[in-house]
């Protein structure tokens, strides 16, 4: 009985400790800090397409755009203003909520691949944009961080920035997988089965789709948040549109069940793209070969590979015993 | 009023996205999906026909030719390797296989960018530099080259699927598979047509227009927009359908950049698929069924 009681603490106790590995194992090596945040930028890229696209089904894609506008916040407010940098925060996302909005807004009739085209159309001219519109966004220049963000007036290292970054991803990854649960996340997941019935049902499924658009906004802005704070710079290279892809790939290639599969996608992404780079960027050569491999041998991702896996063994034990599923 | 040397150079784009959106057409009419690794096809035979000419010293002939026998081998791989394993006909649960579909192209372009280099490459001259003056045009050798290769292409396309079995098996596939299936008909080998189809149109066009301005390897994901929304403007009513796409797409972004400058490409690329996507999703040529 008492193992019931404790099961929704499993999941914030395994991952927290899990968590606090990783915080220690970073630590203040360099290497380790850019490796941990890229994988919260590509993490917190991956979640926020979480909320809309493997809930609610819409392949809305334009994340390089997301980050861009958290980024350029900071950059922004950084050089042209003399307000706190936390202040950019807000900022960067309620400018990407609008954008999301006004997106979604336009291309609401749309599904599927349709949406993925105009979206990731929508993302190429907003790169065009930030090279274009060089009196705002300093053009392929970029802008460079004079600052970094205060607390109570100290201004924060990198190694306090990779932990906040490193927490700021686990709660958001445990948020979204309890909001996976909530009746919002429950309707949203019907409306990607069978939208018509959800209508019928009294649910406003357009409202439904901008909201989880938005949450995947805000926290795309603060996937560049994340990424520009810890390099104190933003350019329009350093988040390309292929982004808009990797952050299609990283739940498949984690698994699609839990948000926490798109941490895992992120960790292996980070560990191809940047890790195993022998030569001329192959690792994104073997990332591609390894989302392609993924997706036909193991369709529910990597963490569906475990559950499979450990379903057998538990199942090879205890013959005829109960099946999870 | 747009120049007449404009539209010669529109003429030329439009028939490259024609060409790419035709490879797209002939596998969702045979599968009923869409075929995003077309683009890597086409960048892959561009730039072996350009490393094998240009930097091995092969003529422009058995450059094109290796270009686009590689394009055909890369579409049938797709087939066996990606589609075999992850096609569930009827069962609507199409994503996984062409977000597979999308990393293949990557996959692509980066095998691409590491067999013949990272470089931009010229493009192997197939004809001289003549040209022809036409008003106040030029047309180049080379724009006549593409224009009859792309009229060829369409000509024989437009007798494999209207005049032949197999191009009759491929339209009744795409239009209902399970009952295809049901009715015995080879849906397997029809598949492997259109993948072959696919991947000697990408081919060509890669190959041949590379010629152009050239051609480097990052290119695929481009091109494979391009050609998806050329097929969505010009639908896959008809055979006719992907080429009229891709001349408008062209009209379109060439338009834009002459009197926006170049910026404005993308800008109004993402303005024509939003207005085409909203109020005319079928395309231009529609499929009309009397019951």
């Amino acid at each position: 009985m008492s193992a019931t009681r404790l099961r929704p603490l499993a999941e914030p106790v395994i991952s927290g400790a899990l968590l606090i590995l990783a915080i220690t194992w970073v630590g203040t090596d360099g290497y380790r800090q850019d490796l941990a945040v890229l994988t919260v930028t590509y993490g917190l890229i991956g979640l926020g397409l979480y909320s809309h696209f493997i809930m609610g089904d819409s392949l809305s894609i334009a994340y390089n755009a997301y980050a861009a506008i958290g980024g350029y916040a900071l950059g922004l407010v950084a050089t042209r203003t003399g307000w706190p940098l936390l202040v950019s925060l807000p900022l960067g996302i309620v400018a990407a909520v609008l954008i999301s909005v006004l997106l979604g807004l336009a291309t609401r009739r749309l599904n599927g691949f349709y949406l993925a085209a105009v979206t990731l159309l929508f993302s190429e001219a907003f790169q065009a944009w930030l090279i274009d519109a060089d009196g705002v966004t300093g053009g392929a220049e970029g802008v460079i961080l004079t600052r970094s963000i205060s607390v109570f007036g100290a201004e924060l290292g990198r190694d306090q920035i990779v932990v906040i970054a490193l927490v700021l991803m686990w709660l958001i990854a445990l948020l979204l997988s309890r909001l996976r649960r909530s009746p919002f996340g429950v309707a949203l997941r019907a409306k990607a089965q069978a939208s018509v019935a959800v209508e019928a049902a009294g649910v406003p499924v357009t409202a439904l789709t901008l909201i989880s658009l938005s949450i995947g906004a805000a926290i795309g802005s603060l996937a560049g948040a994340v990424f520009t704070t810890a390099n104190l710079s933003i350019l329009p290279e350093s988040i390309p549109v292929s982004v808009a892809f990797l952050a299609v790939f990283i739940p498949f290639l984690g698994g699609r069940s839990s948000p926490w599969g798109v941490v895992i996608g992120a960790l292996l992404v980070t560990e191809l793209t940047f890790n195993l780079n022998f030569f001329q960027g192959s690792g994104t050569l073997l990332f591609a070969v390894a989302v392609v491999a993924v997706l036909i041998f193991a369709p529910e991702g990597l963490i569906g590979l475990a559950r499979d896996l450990t379903g057998r063994l538990v199942g090879a034990v205890n013959r005829g015993g109960r099946d999870e599923r | 009023m747009i120049p007449l040397q404009v539209i010669v150079s529109i003429i030329e784009t439009g028939c490259f996205f024609g060409l790419l959106a035709a490879a797209m057409f002939v596998v969702r009419e045979s599968s009923g999906f869409f075929n995003f690794a077309v683009g890597g096809y086409a960048v892959f035979a561009g730039l072996a026909s350009a490393y094998f000419t240009s930097v091995r010293g092969l003529p422009a002939a058995a450059g094109i030719a290796i270009g686009v026998v590689g394009a055909v081998a890369l579409a049938l791989l797709t087939e066996v390797l990606v589609v075999r394993p992850m096609w569930k006909p009827g069962a609507n649960e199409e994503l996984p296989m062409v977000i597979a579909l999308v990393a293949t192209l990557f996959a692509l372009e980066q095998i691409s960018g590491v067999l013949f280099g990272r470089a931009a490459l010229p493009g192997p001259q197939l004809v001289g530099d003549g040209a022809v003056r036409l008003g106040s045009a030029t047309v180049t050798a080379q724009a006549a080259l593409e224009v009859g290769l792309t009229a060829l292409a369409f000509g024989l396309l437009l007798l494999f699927v209207y005049r032949t079995r197999m191009g009759r098996g491929l339209r009744a596939i795409g239009e209902n598979t399970p009952a295809a299936i049901v009715l015995g008909l080879p849906v397997r080998a029809v598949r492997i047509a259109s993948f072959t189809l696919a991947g000697a149109l990408a081919g060509l066009a890669g190959s041949v227009f590379a010629a152009r301005s050239g051609i480097i390897f990052d290119s695929a994901m481009d091109y494979t927009l391009f050609a998806f929304l050329a097929l969505v403007i010009g639908g896959t009513a008809s055979v006719w359908g992907p080429l009229a796409g891709g001349l408008i797409l062209a009209t379109i972004q060439s338009a834009a950049i002459f009197y926006f400058g170049a910026a404005a490409l993308h800008y109004a690329t993402l303005a024509a698929a939003v207005l085409f996507f909203a109020f005319r999703p079928q395309g231009i040529f529609m499929k009309r069924v009397r019951v």
